[in-house]
């Protein structure tokens, strides 16, 4: 699977190989368990992973995070899916809002999301269907997005730094070529959908 | 912390009231996609006796073309000649609930009642679920100034050709005369000479519309290419294939005196 991946998106799994790689040099003098202990964990309500989703992730730098998520969404609410998914944010701006508070406005999201669900594979199956006969993968999206963060600072003797609210915006690969096909009637920002969500940062 | 409360209440008042909060493209439904689209529509026809003449508008293949869905709607309500149209399969392209919501949106702006019939792409990821909620039964039957209309799943291949799409035990049971009724007419999105069509199940088709008395014609869409009229051996049951609204095309069927006559059109 790994190999057919490679072939399939060689770019989207050396991107991600590099960005852990660059994650491991800045954190190359601490401890095992320090590098494996997550900087932040969060929960979130809904953007396309979940109706709700847990997520864990790491700083590769003072702007860029990788986060690690798993999305449910019951069969009362549209599934039953379950979502598991691999977010890059990048947080140019730091707005200091006083003494407590920490805004950051507008920060560039990619993430990919596999659904496993009955009917879902990463491809069409060959034995089925003709060579190309329908071209995406019915499991994997890309989606790209930005976010929105407010950052409440903790106590510094709680062992929690500090405490995220955000929205984020996102849209995926097929929202954006039906949407290419129909640009001069269809607003770019109709494909965008939204989710909202708390972490904790430590 | 007045500026915490107020970011909080800002994020509450943009997804409330609007569907911009996502579980998944692959959600079954939303809050706001409707239902039972299918029996809405039908409960909306008028009473039109049995052997008056009707106008029926037929196009399929809507996937990811809204821009051309719409100039379709806007021409037939120009029009006040066509008694209802058949959305005839892949009204989405990857099956996903946002692309069915869509067209369904476009759809209901239209004058006269409209029934959605499942193609291919419908089945894709959740779409067999989507269509199946949003519209109704894959295999259903409704009658209309003396004419029942006999609309089935026909997507084979996306079955695996299992032998049991179309389901012949159900179109053998339904393609019936009844009371009242003095024509049969078949629509379906994938056609028996198509190579999507279980070639199993081919002649046993054929057979069956050949054999049952009364039947007109079966209608499918499905190719994209020009507007097609085919009967075996040039004799027995034509089988009229329509081209689509991608490319702004559909067919006029006109049905008078038991006979029924096919003719392409452009919007």
């Amino acid at each position: 699977m790994i190999n057919s991946l490679r072939q399939k998106h060689p770019f989207r799994i050396s991107l991600i190989f590099i960005l852990l790689l660059s994650g491991q040099a800045t954190v190359a003098q601490r401890s095992f368990k320090q590098r494996i202990t997550p900087r932040h964990v969060g929960i979130q309500y809904a953007g396309s992973i979940g109706y709700m989703s847990a997520g864990f992730g790491y700083d590769l730098s003072k702007k860029t995070e990788l986060s690690f998520h798993y999305g449910y969404v019951p069969e009362v609410k549209g599934g039953e899916l379950h979502i598991a998914a691999v977010k890059f944010e990048y947080k140019p701006f730091r707005i200091k809002l006083g003494k407590e508070l920490v805004f950051h406005p507008i920060n560039p999201v990619v993430f990919a999301s596999y659904t496993f669900a009955n009917g879902f594979s990463l491809g069409f199956d060959s034995d089925q269907y003709p060579k190309g006969y329908y071209f995406w993968s019915p499991a994997l999206r890309e989606h790209l997005g930005f976010s929105s963060e407010l950052e409440i600072m903790g106590d510094k003797s709680s062992g929690i730094k500090s405490i995220s609210l955000y929205t984020e915006a996102n849209t995926n690969d097929l929202y954006m070529v039906s949407w290419y096909e129909n640009r001069t009637t269809t607003p770019f920002y109709k494909i965008f959908k939204l989710g909202f969500g708390l972490k904790m940062n430590f | 912390m007045t500026n915490y409360k107020f970011a909080f209440l800002f994020a509450l008042s943009v997804f409330c009231g609007c569907q911009l909060d996502e579980y998944s493209p692959n959600q079954k439904f939303n809050g706001q996609s409707p239902s039972d689209v299918n029996a809405r529509e039908l409960s909306t026809f008028p009473q039109k006796p049995a052997g008056s003449p009707i106008r029926v508008a037929v196009s399929g293949d809507t996937q990811r073309t809204y821009k051309e869905a719409q100039l379709f709607v806007d021409h037939i309500n120009a029009r006040d000649d066509i008694d209802f149209v058949f959305l005839n399969g892949d009204i989405s392209d990857f099956g996903l609930l946002g692309e069915f919501v869509g067209v369904e949106k476009i759809y209901s702006q239209l004058k006269v009642p409209f029934v959605s019939i499942i193609g291919n792409h419908d089945q894709l990821a959740n779409g067999y679920e989507v269509y199946k909620r949003m519209f109704g039964a894959v295999n259903f039957t409704f009658n209309y100034a003396g004419i029942k209309f006999v609309c089935f799943d026909s997507n084979s291949r996306e079955h695996n050709f299992n032998g049991q799409i179309p389901d012949m035990n159900w179109l053998a049971s339904n393609l019936k005369l009844e009371p009242g009724i003095k024509n049969l007419i078949a629509v379906s999105h994938v056609s028996s000479i198509d190579s999507d069509f279980d070639s199993r199940l081919t002649l046993p088709y054929e057979n069956l519309l050949n054999g049952t008395p009364g039947v007109l014609a079966s209608i499918h869409s499905h190719q994209h290419s020009a507007h097609l009229i085919y009967s075996k051996n040039g004799m027995g049951i034509p089988y009229i294939i329509t081209s689509g609204i991608v490319n702004r095309s559909y067919t006029l069927i006109d049905i008078n005196n038991d006979q029924l006559t096919a003719t392409e059109a452009s919007f």
